[in-house]
């Protein structure tokens, strides 16, 4: 795994270093996906991520439907209940 | 990163379901995170069931990208456990019902179950200990992760 120090500049704007650049193939105006891991920490994937655009479809598509997370939740409680006595009745 | 480096992590109906759906918590970034191969998500049939049944039955038209999301997380599905090893496994957590979610996870030698059930699985700390798992929430889980992925260098 690559190490080295980068620094941020103005507007936020930071320099992959040119070893990772060529490594990767690397150029400008490739777009990157970032995830934030908590305490400062981020990992950069060279992809728009697919996950975030169809989860966010998902979420959109709950919001038409007037039901919240929370509510589905609830749901997924009920059917834990019915797989069970579906799969493991008698056990 | 390799293989045998990779974070492993196991996902509850509840965690699989609020990380899709939810774009700001801990469980979407580690779906983004299997997305690009830097952990490796598995799931039961029973998780994948049970989120199908319970938005067709909320919001149906969300079923097809929901199953997209899985895809492109490159969530791996296993096989439920059989009864037997159900049987074997009650009194490894209070509610019944979760148990063959529990053996799953242990089956496959996760090295997290995700869980947002606080309640059945991580608030009695028996349920890790008889399992030999580590189980936490979205959050404690991407704390862990990071862990291991900085802890990689």
């Amino acid at each position: 795994m690559n190490e080295g120090t980068i620094q941020l500049r103005d507007k936020g704007v930071i320099t992959l270093p040119i070893s990772l650049r060529r490594k990767y193939s690397l150029r400008s105006g490739d777009v990157f996906s970032l995830v934030e891991l908590g305490e400062g920490a981020f990992a950069l994937t060279p992809q728009l991520s697919r996950v975030a655009a169809l989860g966010d479809k998902v979420s959109e598509m709950l919001q038409d439907a007037g039901v919240s997370v929370e509510e589905v939740l609830q749901t997924l409680d009920e059917e834990r209940e019915r797989y069970y006595s579906e799969h493991y009745a008698g056990v | 990163m390799s293989d045998a480096a990779k974070p492993e992590l196991f996902f509850d109906s509840s965690a699989l379901f609020a990380g899709v759906a939810s774009s700001t918590g801990a469980g979407r970034a580690l779906l983004q995170l299997g997305e690009a191969w830097a952990v490796a998500i598995t799931v039961s049939e029973q998780v994948v069931t049970e989120t199908e049944r319970s938005l067709a039955r909320r919001a149906p038209a969300a079923l097809p990208f929901f199953r997209q999301t899985l895809r492109a997380s490159h969530i791996r599905i296993v096989n439920d456990p059989a009864p037997a090893e159900v049987q074997a496994a009650r009194g490894f957590i209070a509610h019944e019902a979760d148990v063959p979610i529990l053996v799953a996870a242990m089956k496959v030698k996760t090295g997290f179950l995700v869980t947002l059930n606080r309640r059945h699985f991580i608030e009695d700390p028996l349920v890790a200990q008889r399992s030999g798992l580590r189980i936490g929430t979205p959050g404690d889980a991407l704390a862990w992760v990071r862990s291991k992925l900085l802890g990689a260098r």
